[in-house]
C-alpha cells in the first residue's frame, strides 16, 4: 500500500492538496458570509427531543420568548435629582434598543394610584413629566420616595430602603432558544455603553442568563483567536524543538492541516456553528494528530541510518501503519464515546473529532510518507538528531530502567495518594464562575449580590386542570399559601406573582387593604372582577404573570445565582410545597434558562460515566486483543487507567467540579494517553520476538520509542496548555488537567512500564509459546543489537 | 449662447412656479383629506343612539383562542364625541361588569368600571389612551368615534381594498398622549366607510391592522361593520369582534349613561 502511495507522490499531493484548500474554502465562505459561526444560544446545548427544553419552549410559547436582565446601577444617592434625571435618560434610551421587551426601574415603575380626577390608574409613580435637563423639586421628590417605600413589591427588587447608593434596572429582554446570531453581545454592548454614558453612574452590574450567554459567546470568540495563535506557536516551537529540522516540522504541519482543515470545514459545509465545546476541536486535533506522524518521522529517520530513504519509509509505515491504527482507534474510541452524550455540543465534539483522528491517521499513513520521500527521497541518510534533552532524558531513563522494578512500582503506588481526592469530586455548575474572578461578569454577580439584589429568577409555572383556572377559588386558596411557604424559603430574596399584583389592585380599588384571611377567601368573581379592573387600568405587567385564558400562571422567585446542586436542592424544597399546599392535579413545572443548564448537569454526569466506562472496557478488550496476552493488557490498563485515576484524584483536592468541559476528561484522556502504551509494548513485544531479553527489550524499547513518546507527550501538553489561556475556566481546566493527565502518563510509561514490564518475565517455555513464531525465530538469527527492525531486510 | 438663456430661463420658470405652486398643492391634500373625513363624520350624523351584541374573540401567537362576550350601547352626543356602556355578559365570573365610557374631542375620556363581586364602582383613568381594551389588541383611541378635530389629516392617493376603490387619507393624532405616530385609512369611495386602517407606532413602523367587513346598513342610513378585526404585527396577536343584534334609536338616553345606573344594569 505505500508503495502505491510513494509512486503516486503528485497524485496524493493533488488529493490532498484539493481537499485542504476546497474545505478552507468552504470555511473561508462561511466566515464571510457573515452566518454565525459561533453559536451559544441555549438550544445548541439539548437535543430536539430533550424534555427539558421542550419545557422551556412551551413556557416560551405560552409566556412570550422573554428572561429578565439585572442591571445594578451604583450612584451617591439615588434620590439625587441628577442622578435621576441620567437614569431617566438611560431607561429611556434603553426601551429603545432592540430586542428589550420592557425596562422597569424607579423612574419608570406604575403602581395602582388614583390621579388629580380621583381615577385609578396604573401609572408610573415619577412625577417629572419628561424633559431633557428637567430635575425633581424637593416636594416631588418626597412625594416620589413615599410611593416608591409605600408598595412592598418595589422593595429588594429595584431599591433598598437602607441602601440609597443601589438601584436595580430589570430589562426583560427577548429569549430566542434557538436564534444563533449574537444578538445578546450586541445588546450587552449597547446597554453597556448607554450606562457608561452617564458621569452620576459611578459603577454598574449586568447580570442574568442573557449576560451570561453573551459573555460565553465573547469569550468563545476569544478563545478561537487565542487558541489556534497560541497552538500554532507551539506546534512550531515543540516541532522545531523535538524534530530539530525546518523539513520534518514541514511533514508534520502538513498532517495537522490535513487533519483539521477538513474536520472543520466538513462543520462549515454542514452549517454546524462553534460553541464552547466544539471550539476545542481544533486544538484537540492538532495535538492529537501530530502524535502518529512523529512517530513516522522518529522511525523513518532511524531506518535511514542503515538503509535507502525509499526503503525506509516503507519499512517505517508497514511497522508503524498497526500501531498507529490502534493508537488512532483507541482515541477515536475515546472521543466516539463522547456521541452518546445528550448534551448537543458533546456530540458533535465527539463525532467530529473521531473523524477529523481518521482523516489524520490517513494523512500520516499516505501524505507524510510522499513528502518525506520528497525531502529526504535522495539522500541515503536523513537522520536528523534528538535534541540533546530528550535524549539525556532517555539515557537516563534507559539507565535506570533495569534497576530496582520494585522500588519504582512503590514510588508509583505513592503517586495514588491524590486518587483519594476522587471522593470529593462531585458534579456542579455554577455558570456565573466560569470566568475568572477578575473577569467583568464574576465581579458582577459579586456586587450584585453584595448589595442585596437577586441575581436570579426562577420560573414556576403553575397549569391548571381541564376547566379550571387561577381564579377557581380553591385552587387559589391554596396557591396564595404555596406563595407564602415560597416567601419563606431561605434562598428566595422576592416572589412577583398575579397574586402579588391582584394584591395591589384590591388595595387600590378598595382605599384600604383586605386582611389576609379576607383576601384568600376571595372567590372567581372577586378575582376575575379585580383582574378586568387591572386590564382596563392598564395594567399590562399581568400578562408576564397569567395567561389571558387564566389557565397559566408563573411564579418567579427571585433569588442568588444558585449553582446546579443548589437550584437541585432549592426544585425539591418547592416540589415539597407543592406536595403541602397544592392539590395533585394542578401541574407545577420549574423552568427557565438556569433551570434548564442545571439538568444538563445530570446529563453531563451520564456523559462523564458512560465515556469512562465505555472506553475503560473497550480498551480492557482492545489491549487484551492486540497484545495477545491478559497480563501485557492488564499491564497497559494500569498504566493508563492510573494518570486519570490521579488526574480526577487531584481536581477533587482542589475543588474543581465535573461540569460540561470537565465531564469530556475521563474519556478523551483515556483514548489520548494509551497511544504511548501501545507503541511501547508492540514495540516491546517485537524485541522479544527478536530475540532479546526482556531487560534488553525494554531498553531497545525505550531507546526508540522512548524519544517520540516524549515528543509526542511534549506536543500533546503544549497543544492542550493553551486552552489554559481561556477566561471560560472549564475550557482551561480541560487544558491543564488533560496535559496534567499526558504528563502522568508519560513518566508512567517512561518508568512504571518498564518496570512493570521487567517483572513480566515468563517461563521460556511459555515465553516460546506465546511470542515465538516460526517465522520470529528466523527472523531473530538475523537481528542485529541496535538496529531493530533490521532483521526483516 | 442664445439657447443656453432660454434654457436656463425656462427652468427657472418651472422652478418658480413649483416652489409656488407648493404650499396649494400640499394645502389641497390636507383639504381634502378633511373632506373626505368631514363627508364619513357627516353620513353618520344623527345616529342618536344603538347598541350591540359584541363577541370578542381573543386570539394569541399560538392561535389559542378565548372569548368574551359584551353588550355594547352608544348614544351620541352633540359636537362631543359618545357616550358608551360596555356590559360583560361572559365569562359568568364576569358577567354584569360594565364599563362607562364618556368620549371627547380633545381632552381625555372619563371612565368608570363598577364591579358587582364588590358592588363598588370606581373611577378608571382613561388618560392612557393607548392602553389596551379589556386585553384586546384594540386601544381605547381605536374605539372612539372619529371627530373631525380630532385629528390633522392628508389624503394621499386612490387605491383598490377589496375589490373596492378607496380614498387613503393619513390621519396624524391632534391630540396628546396617542398610541399613534399617525393612522393609514382607506375609505370606500361609494360609502365613505373605512374600510382599513393602518396604525404606526411612534417609531414610524407598522404596529396594527384594522380590517372592518361586512358592512351592513341600518334603518336605511346608517352603515356598521359585522366585523372588525385587528392584528398586532409586533406581537402577532388577534382580536376579531364580532357585532350582533345592531339596533339603532333604540330610545336610550342620557340617563341611561349616568354612574349611578351601572349597579342596576343587567
Amino acid at each position: 500500500m505505500i508503495r502505491f502511495f510513494v509512486n503516486r507522490k503528485k497524485t496524493v499531493l493533488f488529493v490532498w492538496g484539493l481537499m485542504v484548500v476546497g474545505f478552507l474554502f468552504a470555511i473561508t465562505a462561511r466566515i464571510l458570509s457573515g452566518g454565525t459561526v459561533i453559536d451559544n444560544s441555549v438550544g445548541v446545548w439539548f437535543l430536539e427531543d430533550d424534555p427539558e427544553r421542550a419545557n422551556l419552549e412551551r413556557y416560551n410559547q405560552d409566556f412570550g420568548e422573554k428572561e429578565w436582565s439585572i442591571l445594578l446601577l451604583r450612584t451617591d444617592s439615588i434620590y439625587e435629582p441628577r442622578f435621576l434625571n441620567d437614569l431617566r435618560n438611560i431607561v429611556s434610551r434603553l426601551e429603545k434598543l432592540d430586542h428589550i421587551v420592557k425596562v422597569t426601574s424607579i423612574v419608570n415603575v406604575r403602581d395602582n394610584e388614583l390621579d388629580q380626577d380621583e381615577a385609578l390608574d396604573y401609572k408610573i409613580i415619577y412625577p417629572a413629566k419628561w424633559a431633557p435637563g428637567r430635575t425633581l423639586a424637593a416636594s416631588e421628590l418626597a412625594k416620589f420616595k413615599d410611593k416608591l417605600f409605600a408598595n412592598p413589591l418595589f422593595d429588594r427588587n429595584i431599591f433598598q430602603k437602607d441602601a440609597p447608593q443601589f438601584t436595580v434596572v430589570l430589562l426583560q429582554n427577548d429569549n430566542y432558544i434557538n436564534n444563533p446570531s449574537p444578538y445578546r453581545i450586541e445588546l450587552v454592548d449597547a446597554i453597556k455603553t448607554i450606562v457608561g454614558e452617564y458621569p452620576t453612574v459611578k459603577g454598574y452590574a449586568l447580570a442574568g442568563t442573557t449576560i451570561v450567554n453573551a459573555e460565553l459567546n465573547r469569550s468563545a470568540k476569544r478563545d478561537v483567536f487565542v487558541f489556534y495563535t497560541l497552538i500554532s506557536i507551539l506546534l512550531l516551537l515543540f516541532g522545531w524543538f523535538t524534530l530539530n529540522n525546518f523539513k520534518d516540522v514541514t511533514v508534520m504541519l502538513a498532517v495537522v492541516i490535513a487533519s483539521v482543515i477538513p474536520t472543520m470545514g466538513l462543520l462549515a459545509v454542514l452549517d454546524i456553528p462553534y460553541n464552547m465545546v466544539t471550539v476545542m476541536m481544533p486544538t484537540i486535533l492538532i495535538a492529537l494528530s501530530v502524535a502518529g506522524v512523529i512517530h513516522v518521522i522518529n522511525v523513518f529517520h532511524q531506518y535511514c541510518e542503515t538503509r535507502h530513504s525509499s526503503r525506509a519509509i516503507e519499512q517505517a509505515i508497514s511497522h508503524l501503519w498497526k500501531p498507529n491504527l490502534w493508537t488512532a482507534l483507541t482515541t477515536i474510541v475515546g472521543f466516539s464515546s463522547l456521541a452518546l452524550s445528550t448534551v448537543l455540543p458533546v456530540f458533535q465534539l465527539g463525532v467530529f473529532a473521531s473523524i477529523g483522528i481518521f482523516i489524520g491517521w490517513l494523512a500520516t499513513n499516505s501524505l507524510a510518507p510522499v513528502l518525506l520521500m520528497i525531502f529526504w527521497g535522495g539522500k541515503s541518510k536523513g537522520r536528523a538528531n534528538n535534541p540533546v534533552v530528550i535524549d539525556a532524558v532517555v539515557n537516563f531513563v534507559v539507565a535506570i530502567s533495569s534497576r530496582q522494578p520494585l522500588l519504582k512500582i512503590g514510588i508509583a503506588l505513592l503517586t495514588l495518594i491524590p486518587v483519594w481526592g476522587v471522593a470529593y469530586l462531585e458534579t456542579d455548575t455554577n455558570y456565573t464562575k466560569f470566568f475568572r474572578e477578575s473577569a467583568q461578569l464574576s465581579k458582577a454577580y459579586n456586587e450584585i449580590d453584595a448589595a442585596g439584589y437577586a441575581q436570579n429568577p426562577v420560573n414556576i409555572v403553575l397549569r391548571y386542570p381541564g376547566g379550571h383556572t387561577y381564579s377557581n377559588q380553591a385552587f387559589f386558596q391554596n396557591v396564595v399559601r404555596f406563595e407564602q411557604g415560597l416567601k419563606q424559603l431561605p434562598e428566595v430574596i422576592k416572589v412577583l406573582s398575579t397574586t402579588e399584583l391582584l394584591r395591589r389592585i384590591d388595595i387600590a380599588f378598595n382605599d384600604e387593604e383586605t386582611s389576609e384571611q379576607q383576601f384568600r377567601a376571595y372567590g372567581a368573581n372577586q378575582i376575575n372582577q379585580l383582574l378586568l379592573l387591572g386590564e382596563l387600568s392598564n395594567n399590562d405587567d399581568i400578562e408576564d404573570f397569567l395567561l389571558r385564558d387564566k389557565t397559566q400562571a408563573q411564579i418567579v422567585a427571585l433569588t442568588s445565582y444558585m449553582s446546579t446542586k443548589e437550584l437541585a436542592t432549592f426544585e425539591n424544597k418547592v416540589q415539597r410545597l407543592r406536595q403541602q399546599y397544592l392539590p395533585d392535579d394542578l401541574e407545577l413545572v420549574i423552568t427557565g434558562t438556569t433551570v434548564l443548564w442545571a439538568n444538563m448537569d445530570s446529563q453531563v454526569s451520564r456523559t462523564q460515566l458512560v465515556s469512562l466506562v465505555g472506553v475503560g472496557t473497550f480498551l480492557v478488550v482492545f489491549l487484551i486483543v492486540i497484545f495477545k496476552s491478559l497480563r501485557l493488557g492488564v499491564i497497559g490498563i494500569i498504566v493508563n487507567a492510573l494518570p486519570l485515576a490521579i488526574t480526577l484524584g487531584v481536581m477533587g483536592w482542589l475543588g474543581v467540579k465535573i461540569n460540561m468541559a470537565t465531564a469530556i476528561i475521563g474519556g478523551i484522556s483515556l483514548g489520548v494517553v494509551v497511544d504511548d502504551t501501545i507503541h511501547f509494548i508492540t514495540r516491546f513485544k517485537n524485541g522479544l520476538r527478536n530475540g532479546l531479553d526482556f531487560e534488553e527489550s525494554v531498553k531497545e524499547t525505550l531507546k526508540t520509542v522512548g524519544t517520540s513518546i516524549i515528543a509526542t507527550s511534549i506536543i500533546l501538553i503544549g497543544g492542550f496548555s493553551c486552552m489554559a489561556s481561556s477566561d471560560f475556566l472549564p475550557s482551561a481546566h480541560f487544558g491543564i488537567f488533560i496535559s496534567l493527565s499526558i504528563a502522568i502518563a508519560l513518566l508512567l510509561d517512561l518508568f512504571l512500564l518498564p518496570a512493570l514490564l521487567s517483572l513480566y518475565r515468563p517461563s521460556k517455555t511459555r515465553a516460546g509459546k506465546k511470542f515465538f513464531s516460526l517465522r520470529s525465530r528466523i527472523e531473530t538469527a538475523k537481528y542485529q543489537p541496535g538496529k531493530y527492525w533490521s532483521g526483516r531486510e | 449662447m442664445k439657447t443656453i438663456i432660454q434654457k436656463i430661463l425656462y427652468i427657472s420658470a418651472i422652478a418658480a412656479t413649483w416652489v409656488v405652486a407648493q404650499p396649494a398643492l400640499s394645502k389641497s391634500a390636507e383639504v381634502l383629506g378633511q373632506e373626505i373625513i368631514e363627508e364619513v363624520t357627516r353620513r353618520d350624523d344623527g345616529f342618536g343612539d344603538f347598541t350591540s351584541d359584541v363577541t370578542m374573540v381573543l386570539k394569541n401567537a399560538r392561535g389559542d383562542t378565548f372569548e368574551r362576550y359584551l353588550n355594547v350601547r352608544s348614544l351620541e352626543t352633540k359636537n362631543d364625541g359618545e357616550k358608551r356602556l360596555f356590559v360583560f355578559k361572559k365569562p359568568r365570573d364576569i358577567k354584569g361588569t360594565a364599563v362607562l365610557n364618556y368620549t371627547h374631542v380633545r381632552e381625555n375620556d372619563d371612565q368608570w368600571i363598577y364591579l358587582p363581586a364588590f358592588k363598588r364602582v370606581k373611577r378608571i383613568s382613561s388618560a392612557n389612551k393607548t392602553g389596551a381594551f379589556v386585553g384586546s389588541e384594540f386601544a381605547y383611541e381605536d374605539l372612539t368615534s372619529v371627530e373631525v378635530g380630532k385629528y390633522h389629516y392628508r389624503y394621499l392617493q386612490d387605491e383598490m381594498v377589496d375589490g373596492l376603490e378607496c380614498f387613503v387619507v393619513e390621519l396624524t393624532p391632534a391630540y396628546e398622549n396617542s398610541g399613534y405616530r399617525r393612522q393609514i385609512t382607506y375609505i370606500d369611495k361609494a360609502n365613505y366607510l373605512f374600510r382599513r386602517v393602518d396604525f404606526y407606532d411612534h417609531d414610524d413602523q407598522l404596529l396594527k391592522t384594522l380590517h372592518l367587513t361586512e358592512y351592513r346598513q341600518y334603518i336605511g342610513k346608517y352603515w356598521r361593520p359585522s366585523i372588525t378585526r385587528m392584528v398586532n404585527h409586533h406581537n402577532r396577536k388577534l382580536t376579531v369582534m364580532k357585532w350582533d343584534n345592531i339596533r339603532f334609536q333604540t330610545g336610550l338616553s342620557g340617563r341611561d349613561f349616568e354612574r349611578n345606573t351601572l349597579k342596576n344594569l343587567r
